[in-house]
């Protein structure tokens, strides 16, 4: 779907963070997943905060002014299998959950770059979003094991 | 990921309702207009054109009211603008789409029209400081001089179909904040957004009859300039109706300030940085469909830009998405009505018999899903002279006409030709030819860089020549001072 106008991506980034956030909510409440419960649930709850915040920007900081078209942003990039399967290992689910992290802060950084002039003020929470990602995808890689070679 | 066009608030919003005294009432008349959704051709509602009588007793109410409301603080006056601007801000989403379903933009414009209207709300809040006077001790041996800022009385609005939502927003929270009482007249083509409004400024508690709602057309419109309790009018809309009603409102002593027409000119100078300039002319020809009194309509390049520009915008507006502005994903939605659809094809027809040459044709666009809707895709002309028809009338639709210039004196001499004065705006990398630009061009509100000129609710919405009657403008200061009168006293005590 191209994301042509400012709703589009504000609507597309709200999804992302509500699928992120369904996810999350998920791995935490897997046994098999107990020991990284407490990371999950604060994931999911910042994945919360974070659409609180996309929803009160697109309302606040919308300028008229600004709202020229957008081109060459597509959701298409930036979706993620977001099913969490019952025998899904710490491994794994860090794993995915890694791949998240990188594809929702690519959405973030890319439509900063693409369409910052019509972001307007929405581009800095768009910018925080993103580096909240990489900061978030650089806690996840530091709990996966070093890779036996 | 789910589909992207929202939800319809409702169907049918039934038979509106005027609002007066504190109360929703049925109007009488026998004179009763649909409501169309103009992307889907469904009527979505039923208006009544109130009667003189009915004006009368609106009128009244607010003449009452006006009795406590001036002797209410400024600071409770605020208050309640802040009450209404938190349930403006809880309302977000169904003020937007209410607007989309009426008028037809999209759904950020109709946010961003939202917004707009929010934030005259937010700065008339800041009354207690924007309506203090100014004294001066001693103008003679112990003798002061002070001006008192005081309200008048009771005034309306007659406001335009283009922005149903923000328009009433650039004067009635002034007006009630200062301490008048206030009438507003939405247009009949789109009562609905002012219809929610009322019902958020009910909520808020304004006492019964400071803030009125009347519907109707010309007889309520007449009714409301003939009345002796109306202090003043504030209008927004088309030059020919704007010239009728300053004319009547000065005629039975009223203050009046009429802002109309427009026919708005685009300079780009060889120097613009076209990646830049591209989206920002979209956005100013095609953004509200052209429906905008600060929309672009004649784009002037100077020089050697022609070839570039002109490929590039024609390329840019052929992708333009069109459709129901309840799909986020939508860049343009359809015009207002039928009748207007036609008004705009008129033009169009208008333009080929007198020699332009068409580069880009909306005609005989159908959007998928709403082959009923009031759809003009983006059209470009080329080749258009200044004498024609399209580069001189206002089209008030998604038409551009391209006229080129050698040097940027040639560009502001078309400009200085046209009867309107509403807005111009340049695109180019120099300092100079800016600050010309600026210095030179009659137009109330002018643009660098910037396709749509609109100024913010603390600062005035400008015009001149046949794009504005009066001299006090909506918003900002201006607007306060419309609404206020300055009583002096000199005093002296023994």
């Amino acid at each position: 779907m191209e994301l042509s106008t400012f709703g589009a991506l504000l609507r597309f980034a709200m999804y992302l963070e509500r699928q992120a956030g369904e996810f999350y909510r998920s791995l935490a409440s897997n046994v098999r997943l107990s020991s990284a419960t407490e990371l999950f649930s604060g994931y999911a709850r910042e994945c919360a905060r974070r659409l609180k915040l996309l929803e009160g920007i697109r309302q606040q900081n919308i300028n008229e002014v600004l709202l020229e078209p957008i081109s060459d942003m597509n959701s298409r990039l930036y979706f993620f299998t977001a099913n969490v399967r019952d025998e899904m290992d710490v491994e794994a689910a860090l794993d995915a959950a890694s791949d998240i992290e990188t594809k929702v802060g690519a959405f973030y950084k890319d439509s900063l770059q693409v369409a910052g002039i019509v972001l307007g003020e929405a581009g800095r929470v768009f910018r925080k979003l993103s580096e909240e990602n990489k900061e978030r995808g650089k806690m996840l890689s530091s709990l996966r094991k070093v890779p036996t070679t | 990921m789910s589909s992207t066009i929202l939800s319809e608030v409702k169907k049918h919003y039934g038979n509106v309702k005027n609002y007066v005294n504190g109360r929703w009432v049925d109007s009488a008349s026998a004179q009763i207009l649909d409501v169309v959704n103009p992307a889907t051709a469904e009527t979505i509602a039923q208006v009544p054109l109130s009667t003189a009588a009915e004006v009368k007793e609106a009128i009244a109410a607010a003449k009452e009211a006006f009795k406590e409301w001036r002797e209410t603080t400024p600071l409770s006056r605020a208050r309640y603008m802040f009450k209404l601007k938190g349930l403006m801000e809880e309302h977000f989403e169904e003020l937007a789409r209410v607007l989309v379903q009426e008028e037809g933009k999209t759904i950020d414009e109709a946010r961003g029209e939202i917004r707009r209207g929010i934030e005259n709300v937010e700065v008339a809040a800041g009354i207690p400081s924007l309506m203090m006077g100014y004294n001066l001790e001693d103008i003679s041996p112990g003798i002061d001089e002070e001006a008192v800022i005081q309200p008048l009385g009771v005034f309306c609005v007659i406001a335009p179909f283009n922005f149903p939502s923000m328009v009433s927003l650039w004067f009635m929270p002034y007006a009630v904040a200062t301490g008048n009482t206030y009438i507003v007249k939405p247009s009949e083509q789109v009562p609905l957004s002012q219809n929610k409004l009322f019902e958020l400024i009910d909520e808020a508690g304004f006492p019964p009859g400071v803030i009125n709602l009347v519907n109707g057309a010309k007889e309520t419109v007449d009714a409301l300039l003939e009345h002796p309790a109306i202090k003043g009018v504030s209008f927004v809309g088309s030059t020919r109706t704007g010239k009728y009603i300053y004319r009547k409102a000065t005629e039975n002593g009223k203050r009046a300030q009429c802002q109309c027409g427009a026919k708005n000119f685009i300079v780009v100078m060889p120097d613009a940085d076209l990646d830049r300039t591209i989206p920002g002319l979209m956005t100013s020809f095609y953004g509200c469909a052209g429906e905008r009194c600060l929309s672009g309509s004649v784009l002037v390049p100077v020089g050697e830009v022609y070839e570039e520009l002109r490929d590039r915008f024609v390329d840019a507006a052929s992708k333009l998405k069109v459709g129901y502005g309840l799909d986020e994903t939508v860049q343009m939605g359809p015009v207002v009505s039928k009748r207007h659809m036609e008004r705009v094809l008129g033009y169009i027809e208008k333009g080929v018999q007198e020699g332009a040459k068409l580069l880009l044709d909306g005609r005989g666009l159908k959007v998928e899903g709403y082959l009923n809707g009031f759809f003009v895709g983006p059209t470009v002309f080329d080749e258009v002279r200044p004498d024609m028809t399209i580069a001189k009338e206002e089209i008030f639709g998604p038409v551009t006409s391209m006229v080129r210039a050698r040097t940027l004196e040639e560009a502001i001499g078309m400009i200085h030709i046209s009867p309107y004065g509403n807005a111009a705006s340049v695109f180019t990398s120099s300092g100079k030819v800016a600050r010309d630009f600026k210095y030179r061009v009659q137009c109330g509100n002018i643009g660098i860089n910037i396709g749509i000129n609109a100024p913010m609710a603390f600062f005035p919405f400008s015009g001149t020549k046949e794009s504005f009657f009066g001299d006090l403008h909506g918003q900002g200061r201006d607007t306060v001072t419309f609404f206020t009168d300055r009583k002096i006293v000199i005093s002296r005590w023994y």
